[in-house]
C-alpha cells in the first residue's frame, strides 16, 4: 500500500468515525439529560408529607363565610416508583356525596410541581402547576377550568396546599376571576390518622 | 380594615343577639316552670347552658374552636381574614360596610368600654375597702373559719378581714377569695349566727362563686345592650346565694335554725357590694332564699350535681345545632365566581333528585 492510499484510507476512517464520535457524545449528553429529567429527585421529597391516611373537613365558601364542615377521608400513596403521589378521597360538599382522585408530582423539566384532579362532580380533569413557597409551608398551584354553565374556557383557578404541621394540611381552591380578595371557594382541612 | 371588622362584627352580633334572646326566653321560662323542690344546682345548670351557648357557639371563644366543634364561626372567618391580609394569599371582602354598621360597631365598642370601666371602678373600690379599710381578723375567728372550711371540704381557708365600714359579711375575690366581716357585727352577733354566716360565705368560696360572678359579668359586658343578659346574670346571682344557703344549711344540722338566721337579717336589707357575695341579702333575693329553705329536707348533694350535669349537657346539646343553620348563603345571582354558581346548581340538582327519585339517574351528575 502506498502512502497516498494510506492517507486516503485514514481520511476515510476519520470521516466515517467522526460522526460516530459526535453522535456518541450527543447520546451521552442525552442519556445524562434523560437520567436527570426522568428520575425522581430532591424536589420529590417534599411530597412525602402527603403520604398516609387522613380525615378531612370540607367547607364551602359561598360568600365570605364558610359553611358547616363536612367530614371525609383521603388516602395518599406513592405511584410509579416515587414519581407521583396519588390520592383517593371521598366526602361530601354541600350535603352531596363526592369522591375523587388527585395526582401530585414534580416535573423535573418544567421545574414545577404539577397536579391533576378529577372528581365525581365533573367529567373534566383539572390541571395545575406551581411551586413551593420559600419557607416550604405552602404549595401554590395555578391552573384553568372550563365553565360549562357559561360556556367560558380557561378560567384561572389557584390551588393552595398549606402545611401548618406534619399532621395537618389545608387545601384551598380559589376562583381568581372573583377579584383580588375573597376568592376562596373550597377549603379542606386534613388531619392525619394515627 | 375598619369596614371589614364592622362587617364581621355585625355578622356575629346580629345573629348572636337573636339567638341569645331565644335561648334566654326558653331557658328562663324552663327555669321558672321547674317545681319548687328542684335542686338549685339544676336551675343553675340551665342558666349555665345559656352562658355556654352565648359564648361557645357564637361568641368570641367559639372563633377559636375548630370548625367541626363550632361549625358556624363568623369570628373565625374574621380571624382568617385578618391573618391572611399580611401574607397576601387572601383577604377580606373589598365591599365597604354601610355607614350605619360602622356606627353601631363604634357604639357597641364604646358600650363595652364604658361597662368594663364601670365594673372595674366598682371592683377597685371594693378591693380597696377589703384591703385598706380593714384589718386581719382575730385569731379566734380565723381558727373558727379554718375549722368550718375543713368541714366544707376546702383545702385551704380563705383570708378573713374585719372592716369598720363594711355594711355586711361578704366574700371578695375570684382567684383568692377574702371574707370581709363588719367589726360591729362580729362583736355583737351570737355564736350560732356567726357560724351560719361563716358557713354561707365559705360555701361561696367552695363553689367558686367569685369566678362565676366574673363569668356572668363578662356576658353583661359583651351584651351590655341586651336586657335579658342583665336579667339572666341577676338570676344567676340569686341562684348562687340559694346554692350557698343549701350548702351552709346542710352543714348546720338544722335547716330551720339557718332559716331563722336569714329571716332575722332580712329586716336589715342593705345592699351588698356588687362583686361580693353577701350574706345580707338584696330585696329581690330574700324571698327566694327564704322560700327555698322552707322545706326541712335538702336535696341530696351528689344526686343534685348529677342531675345538674345531665341538665346542662342536654340543654347545650338541644340548642347547639341551631348555631349551624345560621350561615346565610347569598342568593344565586349574588354568588361571585363561576365555581360557587356551579356548586349551587349541583346542589339544586341533588335536591331535585332527592325530592323526586323517579328522575333518571343521568340527570343527577352528583350521584357518585
Amino acid at each position: 500500500m502506498n502512502t497516498t492510499s494510506i492517507a486516503a484510507l485514514a481520511a476515510l476512517c476519520a470521516l466515517t468515525l467522526a460522526p460516530a464520535r459526535q453522535s456518541e457524545a450527543d447520546m451521552k449528553k442525552m442519556m445524562e439529560q434523560a437520567a436527570r429529567f426522568t428520575q425522581p429527585g430532591e424536589a420529590h421529597k417534599p411530597l412525602e408529607r402527603f403520604l398516609g391516611e387522613w380525615t378531612t373537613e370540607t367547607r364551602m365558601f359561598m360568600g365570605d363565610q364558610g359553611g358547616p364542615a363536612e367530614a371525609g377521608t383521603a388516602k395518599f400513596r406513592w405511584r410509579l416508583d416515587g414519581r407521583v403521589v396519588e390520592a383517593d378521597w371521598a366526602g361530601s360538599m354541600m350535603n352531596m356525596p363526592v369522591k375523587g382522585a388527585t395526582w401530585l408530582g414534580y416535573d423535573n423539566f418544567k421545574m414545577s410541581y404539577v397536579m391533576t384532579a378529577i372528581h365525581s362532580f365533573d367529567t373534566a380533569m383539572a390541571h395545575a402547576e406551581g411551586d413551593m413557597t420559600r419557607d416550604g409551608k405552602s404549595l401554590l398551584l395555578y391552573g384553568t377550568i372550563d365553565e360549562y354553565l357559561t360556556g367560558e374556557h380557561d378560567k384561572m383557578v389557584k390551588y393552595i396546599w398549606r402545611f401548618p404541621s406534619a399532621d395537618k394540611m389545608v387545601f384551598e381552591v380559589h376562583d381568581l376571576p372573583i377579584g383580588e380578595t375573597g376568592t376562596k371557594v373550597v377549603e379542606v382541612q386534613y388531619t392525619r390518622v394515627k | 380594615m375598619s369596614s371589614t371588622l364592622a362587617q364581621h362584627w355585625w355578622a356575629w352580633i346580629a345573629p348572636a343577639s337573636a339567638q341569645f334572646t331565644l335561648f334566654a326566653l326558653v331557658v328562663g321560662a324552663l327555669e321558672r316552670a321547674l317545681p319548687g323542690r328542684t335542686p338549685t344546682a339544676v336551675r343553675s345548670a340551665l342558666l349555665w347552658s345559656l352562658w355556654t351557648l352565648a359564648f361557645l357557639s357564637t361568641g368570641p371563644i367559639g372563633a377559636l374552636l375548630p370548625a367541626s366543634v363550632s361549625p358556624w364561626n363568623p369570628l373565625a372567618a374574621a380571624w382568617e381574614s385578618l391573618r391572611s391580609v399580611g401574607d397576601g394569599t387572601d383577604g377580606p371582602s373589598t365591599d365597604r360596610s354601610p355607614a350605619w354598621m360602622l356606627a353601631l360597631a363604634v357604639i357597641w365598642l364604646a358600650g363595652v368600654g364604658g361597662t368594663l370601666a364601670a365594673w372595674t371602678r366598682t371592683w377597685r373600690r371594693e378591693r380597696h375597702a377589703s384591703r385598706i379599710d380593714s384589718r386581719s381578723a382575730p385569731m379566734s375567728v380565723r381558727r373558727e373559719v379554718s375549722r368550718l372550711a375543713r368541714e366544707l371540704g376546702l383545702a385551704r381557708a380563705p383570708r378573713v378581714r374585719v372592716s369598720e365600714v363594711a355594711k355586711g359579711p361578704a366574700t371578695f375575690g375570684a382567684l383568692t377569695p377574702t371574707i370581709l366581716l363588719p367589726a360591729e357585727w362580729l362583736a355583737t352577733s351570737p355564736r350560732l349566727e356567726r357560724r351560719h354566716v361563716l358557713l354561707h360565705e365559705l360555701a361561696h368560696v367552695r363553689r367558686r362563686d367569685g369566678l362565676a360572678a366574673v363569668a356572668w359579668t363578662a356576658l353583661r359586658v359583651l351584651f351590655w345592650f341586651h336586657p335579658l343578659a342583665h336579667w339572666t346574670a341577676s338570676r344567676a346571682a340569686v341562684l348562687r346565694e340559694l346554692g350557698a344557703d343549701e350548702r351552709a344549711a346542710a352543714r348546720c344540722g338544722s335547716v330551720a335554725e339557718y332559716r331563722r338566721t336569714l329571716l332575722a337579717h332580712a329586716r336589715a336589707l342593705v345592699a351588698p357590694p356588687k362583686f361580693a357575695a353577701g350574706f345580707f341579702p338584696s330585696r329581690a333575693a330574700i324571698v327566694s332564699r327564704l322560700c327555698a329553705l322552707e322545706r326541712d329536707a335538702l336535696p341530696h348533694a351528689v344526686a343534685s350535681r348529677a342531675l345538674a350535669a345531665a341538665t346542662f349537657v342536654t340543654a347545650v346539646a338541644c340548642c347547639a345545632p341551631l348555631a349551624s343553620r345560621a350561615v346565610a348563603t347569598p342568593a344565586f345571582e349574588d354568588l361571585q365566581g363561576c365555581l360557587r354558581k356551579r356548586y349551587a346548581v349541583l346542589a339544586a340538582l341533588a335536591a331535585e333528585r332527592a325530592s323526586n327519585p323517579s328522575l333518571p339517574e343521568s340527570s343527577d351528575p352528583t350521584r357518585p
